[in-house]
């Protein structure tokens, strides 16, 4: 006869919201009854935080600082009058209106809302990302573009996607050679290239 | 103590799962049967689908051994998530399965077997698939 | 019969090799990215944007129309297969789809999804091939105060029925004209916001923001994905949908196009609405709607046909008016300006053969989608079973390298990358990107209109109001602005007003 699945009794280290690796699955298949409205609030449960007050204050002071500064840039540009607009009417209007809306949203979302995610230890993963692509930005003149995107593609196999060494080598330079088929010897593109 | 089956449903699965059955039968201890799924992609030939899970289910009962299916993920080193939960569990016994492969094969896709068996800290059980007639 | 010879004259365009060619390219790469996760049409068309470049004005936007409506399909996959939605538009497919598919019957969902995207599609186009030369023949008086007028509530359109905060995709919205400032002013030659910098000069490029907005943003967003199980891979038995069943969801295929297609048109409507509400309607009009949710056919059936056509009605705006209907269609007005041609009443009339040939592809199109649908999924199944991080650095790589190639300018690339940067953190904070990308393409036309307006109108700016259609539409403009602020200033009175009779209650019963 079956025998009932035991609760976890033992609780492993680490892990936080995700469900402890190791515990004992459910009786048969995950429940399948699910209604609508159950599916959507597991959804809303897997789903990152939102962001929260401090999020929505730093985001609304940005772009006050963004409206502020437009509004100064286009007093600077001129400004005129409705029958004779100068460069800088148009600027002025939309750089009023984000200011506006900016100290709204400051009020409006000071008790945070339900928008946004919260940066979470993955968030570091974005960051890497960013940065790798930033330094293939700033190695594709010099050295061409084969090496930098070799070095980017394993580090996001390795680093970021958690690929094995071998993995991560052997498919980064496979897909460098297949853009540089394609991209230099099949369309002929002027890209920045050592071979 | 119990013995710990790292299953997959292929042949060289199958019959770890069946010796893991036996092997906790002979020994009188309980069986935990993990697949682990690995994190990353929708769908993996590696997941157990609720048929092949029952399947197991029901060849434990019938040998009247009590059976655990543990729920798992990895992120890329299956041998290193096993021997955690065989540490963790404190199992008597390891058992997986292996398939043919060519030794250029193991050099080039690296072998989950070969790790357990160098690494792990207790007995490992490695079963090859029955031999196609 | 003068009317159909533009038309046929369509069905000429489309069955040149080439466009053909492409309407296929499109339809499949379409329905890929639809099934995997992380990319987007919306996403897919702005990294292809400089395929663009070197193929006809015609050629280009039968590709990335064949990608947006194939996309709508793809995503009923994994929802059927995976219970995961693909897209935003095949979300309430999961709730019938996946129960069907558990009962053994996933080709059947699939087809029914197929055969009402096909027909949803068809009743879309349908529409447009009637109603479009309408509208533009309408529009065409229009004058710059009605443009202007038009392009403001189009704009607060899509911004207010966003995802999140609506002042913050009003915010989006606003700092899209302000980017689209940047350069020369086009009446007076003054240079504005650019600092100096030569690469300014000429005013951003729509391409590397929106390969950054939607593109890389939406890349970087993917690295935080929480790490989920991956699912055994399901077998389909190609089994069609049976006779009965096709009577069944023909009430809710029929009702499901119709209102897809109204609903498309909107700005800010669009596909995924569209799904929601069919799906929505189908149950309360359902004798029985303790089915839904459990395997009937038409909650299948109405959101997969709904969301077709709304996909395609979604162009008439944009071909008609030259008014994008959402971000998806702001990216096909960019890759209309990239070609030279200025999407606007003027459309139909001179470029019929752009017009016609685009419409008439997507009948093709949606041929081509339902003879490959069921025949493509177990290869879309093995296609799911490529790790994410292993197709992230290729997504990514291919928007470096393709930004380069736009303009042979690394300052692109790096425009690319600053506005990836953009979009993550815009994802982050709550701010949709898709109003800014709208804003911008429409900014520099809406600030000329605006500007002319007030040159024909000799700084009066009551006649905005003087004019009978900028006038109603300005009336628009301003009840769709205040509306939300005044209800929710209504229902927060509402909840005072009760909460007083419940502290009370609350003491009696203490």
């Amino acid at each position: 006869m079956n025998s009932p699945t035991p609760t976890a009794s033992d609780a492993p280290a680490g892990g936080t919201d995700e469900p402890m690796p190791g515990t004992p699955a459910p009786e048969g298949p995950v429940p399948e009854a699910l209604t609508p409205e159950e599916l959507a609030a597991q959804w809303e449960d897997d789903a990152a935080p939102p962001a929260g007050p401090v999020a929505n204050l730093a985001a609304s002071l940005v772009a006050l600082a963004v409206g502020v500064g437009g509004i100064a840039l286009s007093i600077g540009l001129g400004l005129g009058d409705p029958a004779h607009p100068k460069p800088g009417t148009w600027p002025l209007i939309v750089s009023l209106v984000i200011a506006v809306l900016a100290v709204a949203q400051l009020v409006m979302g000071r008790r945070g809302g339900r928008d946004g995610e919260k940066f979470s230890h993955l968030s570091w993963f974005a960051a890497i990302g960013l940065l790798t692509l930033a330094g293939l930005v700033a190695a594709m003149p010099v050295a061409g573009f084969e090496i930098p995107a070799v070095l980017l593609s394993f580090v996001w196999m390795k680093f970021l996607g958690g690929e094995s060494w071998r993995g991560s080598i052997l498919y980064s330079v496979l897909i460098v050679a297949v853009f540089y088929a394609i991209f230099i010897l099949g369309l002929g593109t002027s890209i920045p290239h050592l071979f | 103590m119990s013995i710990l089956v790292g299953y997959v449903p292929t042949p060289a699965g199958e019959a770890a799962a069946a010796e893991g059955v036996a092997e906790a039968k002979r020994r009188g201890e309980p069986l935990l049967v993990v697949n682990s799924v690995r994190e990353g992609a929708l769908v993996d030939k590696a997941t157990a689908a609720p048929q092949d899970l029952d399947r197991i289910r029901s060849l434990a009962a019938d040998s009247d051994v009590e059976l655990t299916v543990l729920d798992s993920t990895h992120r890329d080193d299956l041998a290193e998530e096993l021997l955690e939960l065989a540490s963790r569990h404190d199992v008597s016994v390891i058992v997986i399965g292996l398939r043919q492969r060519t030794q250029v094969g193991k050099f080039i896709m690296g072998s989950h077997a070969q790790r357990i068996l160098l690494q792990a800290d207790r007995p490992v059980l490695a079963v090859k698939a029955p031999a196609r007639d | 019969m003068d009317f159909f010879e533009p038309v046929l004259n369509g069905f000429g365009v489309v069955l040149d090799p080439t466009n053909l060619l492409y309407c296929l390219l499109g339809v499949v790469i379409g329905m890929l990215i639809g099934v995997l996760p992380g990319l987007g049409p919306a996403a897919t068309i702005a990294i292809l944007l400089p395929l663009t470049y070197g193929i006809e004005p015609v050629t280009a936007i039968i590709m990335l129309a064949g990608i947006f409506y194939g996309a709508q399909y793809g995503g009923t996959i994994t929802s059927v297969l995976l219970r995961l939605p693909g897209e935003a538009s095949s979300v309430v497919t999961v709730f019938d789809g996946y129960m069907l598919a558990k009962q053994g019957r996933a080709g059947t969902a699939l087809g029914i999804a197929a055969i009402g995207s096909f027909v949803g599609g068809t009743v879309g186009i349908i529409g447009l091939t009637f109603l479009a030369p309408v509208v533009a023949g309408f529009a065409l008086d229009f004058g710059p105060p009605e443009y202007t007028a038009l392009a403001l509530v189009g704009i607060l359109l899509v911004a207010t029925i966003s995802n999140g905060a609506k002042v913050k995709a009003l915010i989006a919205a606003a700092f899209g004209l302000l980017l689209a400032t940047v350069g020369r002013d086009v009446f007076t030659g003054a240079e504005r916001f650019t600092f100096g910098n030569i690469n300014l000069a000429d005013g951003i490029d729509f391409v590397p923001v929106a390969m950054g907005l939607f593109g890389l943003g939406e890349i970087l967003y993917n690295l935080e994905e929480r790490h989920r199980a991956a699912a055994a891979p399901a077998k389909v038995a190609n089994v069609w949908p049976s006779r009965t069943d096709l009577k069944q969801s023909a009430g809710a295929v029929g009702r499901g196009s119709v209102l897809g297609f109204f609903l498309g048109i909107l700005p800010g409507g669009g596909a995924t609405i569209s799904s929601m509400a069919a799906y929505a309607m189908e149950k309360k009009r359902s004798k029985d709607p303790s089915r839904f949710g459990k395997g009937a056919i038409e909650g299948v059936a109405a959101p997969e046909t709904a969301n077709n056509a709304a996909a395609t009605s979604s162009f008439i705006p944009l071909l008609t008016l030259g008014i994008p209907a959402n971000a998806t269609m702001a990216l096909m007005f960019g890759a209309l300006l990239i070609q030279g041609v200025t999407p606007g009443p003027q459309l139909v009339s001179q470029h019929p053969d752009l017009f016609w040939g685009v419409v008439n592809s997507m009948y093709i199109g949606n041929i081509l989608l339902l003879i490959m649908s069921i025949p493509l999924v177990g290869l879309f199944v093995r296609i799911l079973r490529v790790r994410a991080a292993i197709l992230a650095p290729i997504t990514a790589l291919i928007t470096m390298l393709g930004a380069y190639t736009i303009n042979n300018s690394m300052f692109d690339v790096a425009l690319v990358v600053f506005f990836g940067a953009v979009g993550y953190l815009m994802k982050k904070f709550g701010f949709d990107p898709g109003p800014l990308v709208l804003a911008f393409v429409l900014g520099s036309l809406l600030e000329s209109s605006l500007r002319r307006s007030l040159l024909v109108l000799n700084g009066d700016l009551a006649g905005f109001f003087t004019r009978p259609i900028s006038a109603v539409l300005l009336v628009v403009f301003v009840v769709v602005a205040i509306w939300p602020m005044a209800k929710s200033g209504i229902d927060r009175r509402k909840a005072a007003a009760a909460s007083p009779s419940a502290t009370e209650h609350e003491k009696e019963n203490a």
